[in-house]
């Protein structure tokens, strides 16, 4: 028995009434929910209700989605949308809030991203499922990726060294193996491409 | 991995920037020309940069408990909505399954071993079971079964099937239970009897369906029923009598196949074509009389000389046919008069096809809850089976007439009885009371009813009469036969002719 599903098989084991598939799914995608809540704007509090309320629809729609390997871009549509509704009960004004809301990452104003679209929505998608990869391989492979790859002090191959106990020259060798194993690993989970 | 001299390692340096110069320049020359290298470095970038982009929050550690709780709280109802369709599917499919195998099992009419009861035992009823050879005397309410046998030595019974039937057994019958089967739920059946010997009355219940079949065997006759009454006289092993009350049967013997129809009766011998016996002719609905003059305690029971081999009989001297009202007898308002709770029953002999039947008449003084039992009738008792057709409501104190079963020994055992209604009743009019009656009873005949009047409902068994067809086409009796003797009764010679033209 496989321990990585795509998102297909996870909606399918969910129909089923698997909860192991529902915990993995709000595992796998609950940081990309809730960071696109805080990206438009939503303080922690009706972020966590945004979070809350698109995976009650997910919930309420598993029987429905009718490509469910599409299930990364269906939350980030509907999260997008839940937050914009969530924006605009919290204030009257907000297209005009709006305007001046701008994201930090993109500079796109959150009202034409929250209603069309984001560009870096797929990269949005990818980290999802990288950062799961990262998790199942674990062990030294998961903090070598991290330091390397995560890590906002991004620390240098010797501090690596360092703080692995690690040789420095086993460094790039070791990183190629645990790459080659993130991309088995994304590709048992269905990222296209890998 | 890429095998060439470039390695996976070496594109990862290269995105890392960890390469010099020259090494930089090697790496993208080849990559240039390598579209597995360009592949691999692709992915490498996009998973690279979607590392490192990636300032995702953790949600709150609550929210995400609250997110995976909630599928659990749906999980239920998201089965059961995936289960619902095929739960229905399977119910109806079970659904029809069972009404078919139902249906299917409704329509063999021999699915089932039924059962038939001994109601009424006026004197002595045996049976011999299906696995015995022995005769063993027989109670009222016990139960018999295919295969058994069924004799009446003395008296009368009744025997009442599980399709409705109700078979009068006289004494010396003897019937065998050939047959007595349904399917489910007694939708369709077949009843094949046998008769030995004897007379019986048989009363068969409406057949159900097409599929149904009632049917008599006497030593010379197959008697199929669709619903009717009639009665199988077996008079030797050479020759039985089959007279039709009601409705119609199909009679056949070794040479002949016919359908009697109702009041119709045919001696059927054993190799010759049917004999047809004069028409039956129904009674009319007897008038209220009033008894004058007490009557003897105990009633006396008709002579048997009148039928004496239950051919029907020709002198009807119960009741009066309207020829002998008085002929003037003009529409007048007659006082009211209760009966007296102290007058004695009238018991008349009845003209019917059997010796032992009476008619009687008289004031209601007690009755059971439940109608069943014993009746009290001007003093008498008469006995009130399943069997018993009533009409009207009885209430003590009310007139009641009817039609009994009379047992030397026994109480008076009712087949039918008719409540009068209340309205005036005559004064006993000297009149009246001239006209010649031949029954044994002196009876006053009221005179016609005030109108408004409810009218009696007629006997739902008529009492018949012999009369002769007014048109015989059909074999007349031959001497041997046992035959009606009008001269054999007194009575006989007061039938009013106007009885014919009815």
């Amino acid at each position: 028995m496989p321990t990585e599903y795509n998102d297909a098989q996870l909606i399918v084991a969910c129909r089923k009434g698997q909860e192991w598939a529902w915990d993995m799914l709000v595992e796998r995608y609950k940081r990309l929910v809730y960071s696109i809540a805080l990206r438009a704007g939503l303080d922690q509090e009706d972020a966590a209700d945004v979070f809350q309320t698109v995976f009650t629809l997910l919930v309420e729609n598993l029987s429905n989605l009718h490509a469910p390997q599409g299930l990364a871009a269906w939350l980030i549509t509907t999260t997008r949308r839940t937050s914009w509704n969530m924006l605009r009960k919290r204030n009257r004004e907000l297209p005009q809030s709006l305007a001046e809301t701008q994201d930090a990452d993109s500079n796109h104003p959150a009202e034409e991203w929250l209603l069309h679209g984001h560009p870096d929505e797929s990269r949005w998608a990818d980290q999802a499922l990288v950062r799961e990869a990262l998790e199942r391989m674990g062990g030294r492979c998961k903090e070598l990726l991290w330091l390397l790859y995560y890590d906002p002090a991004e620390p240098s191959y010797e501090q690596i060294s360092h703080r692995m106990n690690l040789p420095l020259g086993s460094i790039g060798p070791t990183r190629a193996r645990c790459l080659q194993k993130m991309r088995q690993i994304l590709q048992a989970m269905g990222m296209d491409g890998a | 991995m890429s095998h060439h001299e470039i390695h996976f390692t070496n594109l990862i340096d290269w995105l890392d920037n960890r390469l010099d110069a020259e090494a930089r320049e090697r790496v993208e020359a080849h990559v240039a020309s390598c579209p597995a290298c360009q592949r691999d470095l692709a992915w490498l970038q996009r998973v690279i940069q979607a590392a490192r982009s990636d300032d995702t929050v953790e949600p709150p550690a609550k929210a995400v408990a609250q997110v995976k709780a909630l599928y659990r709280a749906k999980k239920a109802a998201l089965r059961g909505r995936q289960r619902a369709p095929r739960l229905a599917f399977a119910f109806a499919l079970t659904l029809v399954l069972l009404i078919s195998m139902a249906w299917y099992l409704t329509q063999v009419p021999t699915l089932f071993a039924r059962e038939a009861t001994l109601t009424t035992v006026l004197g002595s009823a045996q049976v011999r079971h299906a696995d015995s050879q022995t005769w063993q005397e027989m109670a009222a309410g016990e139960t018999v079964h295919e295969g058994d046998g069924v004799r009446v030595l003395d008296g009368t019974a009744v025997l009442a099937l599980f399709e409705g039937s109700l078979l009068e057994m006289q004494a010396g019958s003897e019937l065998a239970l050939s047959t007595l089967r349904s399917g489910l739920f007694g939708v369709t059946y077949q009843v094949v009897l046998g008769q030995t010997a004897g007379v019986v009355d048989y009363n068969v219940a409406p057949l159900r369906s097409a599929l149904c079949r009632f049917e008599a065997y006497a030593p010379t006759v197959r008697v199929a029923v669709h619903g009717t009454r009639f009665v199988i006289a077996v008079q030797s092993q050479e020759q039985t009598q089959v007279t039709v009350l009601q409705g119609r049967v199909e009679v056949t013997n070794a040479v002949t196949k016919t359908v009697l129809v109702e009041r119709e009766a045919a001696v059927v011998p054993a190799n010759a074509p049917l004999v047809y016996l004069p028409t039956l002719t129904p009674l009319p609905t007897p008038e209220p009389t009033t008894t004058p003059t007490p009557s003897p305690a105990a009633p006396t029971l008709p002579s048997p000389t009148a039928t004496p081999t239950h051919m029907p009989a020709l002198p009807p001297q119960q009741g009066r046919h309207p020829t002998a009202m008085p002929p003037s007898s003009t529409p007048q308002p007659m006082p009211s008069q209760t009966p007296s709770p102290t007058a004695s029953m009238s018991i008349t002999p009845t003209l019917t096809l059997e010796a032992n039947r009476v008619s009687f008449r008289g004031v209601i003084e007690s009755l059971p809850a439940r109608l069943l039992g014993a009746w009290t009738i001007s003093g008498q008792t008469v006995w009130v089976t399943p069997r018993t057709q009533i009409t009207g409501t009885p209430e003590v104190g009310r007139r009641a007439r009817g039609i009994a079963l009379a047992i030397a020994g026994q109480p008076l055992v009712a087949l039918q009885i008719e409540i009068e209604e209340l309205y005036p009743t005559a004064t006993p009019s000297p009149g009246l009371g001239t006209h010649p009656t031949p029954t044994p009873m002196r009876t006053i005949m009221p005179g016609p009813r005030p109108s408004p009047i409810v009218t009696l409902p007629p006997m739902r068994t008529p009492i018949a009469t012999l009369l002769p067809r007014r048109t015989p086409h059909r074999t007349p009796i031959p001497s041997s036969t046992p035959s009606p003797q009008p001269s054999a009764s007194p009575e006989a010679t007061a039938t009013p002719p106007a009885l014919t033209g009815s």
